[in-house]
Formats: C-alpha cells, sequence, structure tokens
C-alpha cells in the first residue's frame, strides 16, 4: 500500500518535472507570441490598375515615404477620415511624401463613388485587393500603414488617422533617417 | 480437478480477450490515424482550411464561421491560394506570417504546445493503468477474504464444542 503511493507520488513528480523542464527550455517565440502585424517588415507589393485609369507599383517608389490607407464605402470610420486625408495630401503635393488608398472589401463601383463624393486626387487601387489587405494584416478599415524610405513597415494605425498623426510619425522616425532609426521606431 | 482446469481456462480466455481487445483498440486507431482516405476536393481543402483559421476580428472564431468583412477575404484568399496550388501548410504560414501564429486554431503538434496533443493520451495512458492495478489490488484483497484464518478456524471450532 506505502509502496503504491510511493510510486504514485513518483509519477505525479516525474510529469511534474517534465513540464517545468518544457516551460523552461520552450522556445517562446514558437509557443506563439503572436508577433500581430507586419511592423518591421519589408512592405509587401501593392501594384495593380489605379482609380483614374493610371497604374501603381510600391515598389518604384523607393526612398519615399509612402502612407497607405486600407478603405471601404461602407466603413463609417473611413468616411469621417478621409477629409483629413485629403488635408495630407494638399500638404505633400511637393515632397518625398505620397498617399496611396486601398480599397478592402468592396466594389470597385462603390469605392469609385465614394473618392467621387468624397474628393481626393491621390492613386486609389479598387481592384480585388483581399490579399494585399492580408498581407498587411488588415482586420478592419481604416488602417493605415506607414512606409519607410528604405522601403520597411514603419508604422500602422488602427482605426481613424488625422493629417496630423502621421506628419508628426513622420518627423519622429526621420530624424535621422536611417535603416537603425526606422528598426527602433517600429512598433 | 476438472473445475482448476476449467477455472485455468476460463482465465487464459480472459487474458485473451483483453488482448484481442488491446490490439483491435491499437488497430482501429492506427487506421484512423493514417488510414488510406479519399483527397479532398478543393472546396473540401477550403472548409478545412477555414475551419482552422480564427478570424482576426472575432474573438476565437473560425473564418468559416463569421461574415464579417476579414473574413470574407480570407475565405476568398485561401480559394484562390488553393487554385494557384499551395499547400495547406503554405497557406497557413501565409496567414501566420501576417496575423501571427494565434491566427491558427488548431495548436502546434511540437515544442511545448504539442504537450496538448501528447498529454491527454499520456493522462489516459495513466488512468487505465491505475484502474487496472486498483482492479488487482481490489481482486487479491477479495481472494484473501475467501481464506479462512486462524481465528476464523478457532470460533468454528469453539461452536463445534458447544453443540456437541
Amino acid at each position: 500500500m506505502r509502496l503504491g503511493s510511493a510510486i504514485s507520488a513518483g509519477i505525479v513528480a516525474i510529469i511534474l518535472a517534465v513540464f517545468i523542464v518544457l516551460l523552461a527550455v520552450s522556445d517562446t517565440e514558437q509557443t506563439g507570441s503572436a508577433s500581430f502585424g507586419i511592423v518591421g517588415d519589408v512592405a509587401p507589393q501593392i501594384a495593380g490598375p489605379t482609380i483614374d485609369g493610371g497604374s501603381y507599383d510600391l515598389w518604384e517608389q523607393r526612398g519615399d515615404w509612402v502612407v497607405v490607407n486600407f478603405f471601404a464605402s461602407w466603413c463609417i470610420g473611413c468616411l469621417i477620415e478621409h477629409p483629413e486625408l485629403v488635408e495630407f495630401d494638399r500638404r505633400h503635393q511637393d515632397d518625398n511624401v505620397q498617399l496611396v488608398s486601398v480599397m478592402f472589401s468592396d466594389t470597385e463601383e462603390r469605392a469609385r463613388q465614394f473618392f467621387e463624393e468624397q474628393g481626393g486626387g491621390w492613386p486609389a487601387l479598387v481592384n480585388d485587393m483581399g490579399s494585399v489587405a492580408i498581407a498587411y494584416s488588415v482586420t478592419a478599415p481604416p488602417e493605415t500603414i506607414l512606409i519607410g524610405p528604405s522601403g520597411r513597415v514603419l508604422f500602422k494605425w488602427l482605426g481613424e488617422v488625422t493629417a496630423d498623426d502621421v506628419d508628426n510619425m513622420i518627423a519622429t522616425l526621420s530624424n535621422p533617417v536611417d535603416e537603425a532609426a526606422e528598426t527602433q521606431g517600429a512598433n | 480437478m476438472a473445475s482448476a482446469t476449467s477455472t485455468g481456462f476460463r482465465q487464459q480466455w480472459r487474458w485473451l480477450s483483453w488482448v484481442l481487445m488491446a490490439i483491435l483498440g491499437t488497430a482501429a486507431l492506427i487506421v484512423g490515424a493514417i488510414g488510406d482516405s479519399e483527397p479532398l476536393s478543393d472546396g473540401e481543402r477550403m472548409s478545412e482550411l477555414a475551419s482552422t483559421i480564427r478570424c482576426p476580428q472575432c474573438s476565437g472564431q473560425a473564418v468559416s464561421e463569421s461574415n464579417v468583412a476579414i473574413a470574407r477575404e480570407i475565405r476568398a484568399d485561401i480559394r484562390n491560394r488553393i487554385a494557384a496550388g499551395e499547400s495547406d501548410d503554405a497557406i497557413r504560414q501565409a496567414y501566420i506570417d501576417s496575423y501571427g501564429r494565434s491566427i491558427v486554431l488548431t495548436p502546434d503538434s511540437g515544442g511545448f504546445t504539442g504537450l496538448v496533443w501528447i498529454v491527454p493520451v499520456v493522462a489516459a495512458g495513466l488512468a487505465v493503468g491505475a484502474v487496472g492495478l486498483a482492479f488487482q489490488r481490489w481482486r487479491i484483497e477479495a481472494d484473501s477474504l475467501n481464506e479462512a484464518t486462524d481465528e476464523d478456524r478457532a470460533l468454528v471450532a469453539d461452536l463445534r464444542k458447544n453443540r456437541s
């Protein structure tokens, strides 16, 4: 009887010890600290025809700051945010800061109508861009991504942004503009 | 003599039935785990993958069960990736790269997370072993109760003496 209890206690102790050892040596990266988002990564390609009949290729914009805004005509936040994007675009007509809009889960027709009604002369990609949104870990619009001149994703806003939000972030990250500073600021 | 032979035969038969049951159980598990199955159609693969990818905007819901925009986009993306010939693992990895490992609803089979698969099997094995040991101990105790002790014999002898 006593031997049986000792064996049971031994088995429990061994199992506990195995758990503790596994906890101690487990690879935290693998256990999934959800490295949510793509901040710090090289920006995935965004390319395709634009709403005005032109074409756009993100990888040809290397050297510029690029602000990517994911929007949808059914998204109230996008409607609220849009005047800020118009203002942001107005401020950066003559510098190396670009704005590009990417349609998320919407139809081309409704997206065109959205831009016609709300204004905005910057490139807007309105083809089926679901895979691009997924590559940028978008969950719900509006979401805005800041890509640095090196082509890395530096910041991501969930929800509406203002022109000042984006300008302040660019000012913070661009002093000095080098790879190290960009990577440090990527959060 | 005949009774002893019958008891021995019964014990052998009992052991044989346990062994047969263990073999059948193991065979069923092996066949279930690695048995040949029909290759899944693209639609079935899509459904199966969509049921293992978490909707990033929902709490604990698979993209197959959600109708929010991102769930619809991911379902469409899975369909496109299958049509493009990507493997299930490559498709899952694409979502892990974008949204992190928590996007996958099924835990890893390796590393510490793999314990969620191993622990129930080990626990079930230990439980079966413990029940077997308990049964054996109870049987030994019951058998020992069937044998008359010296006290029992003395009691019977006293009773007989008093009666005579």
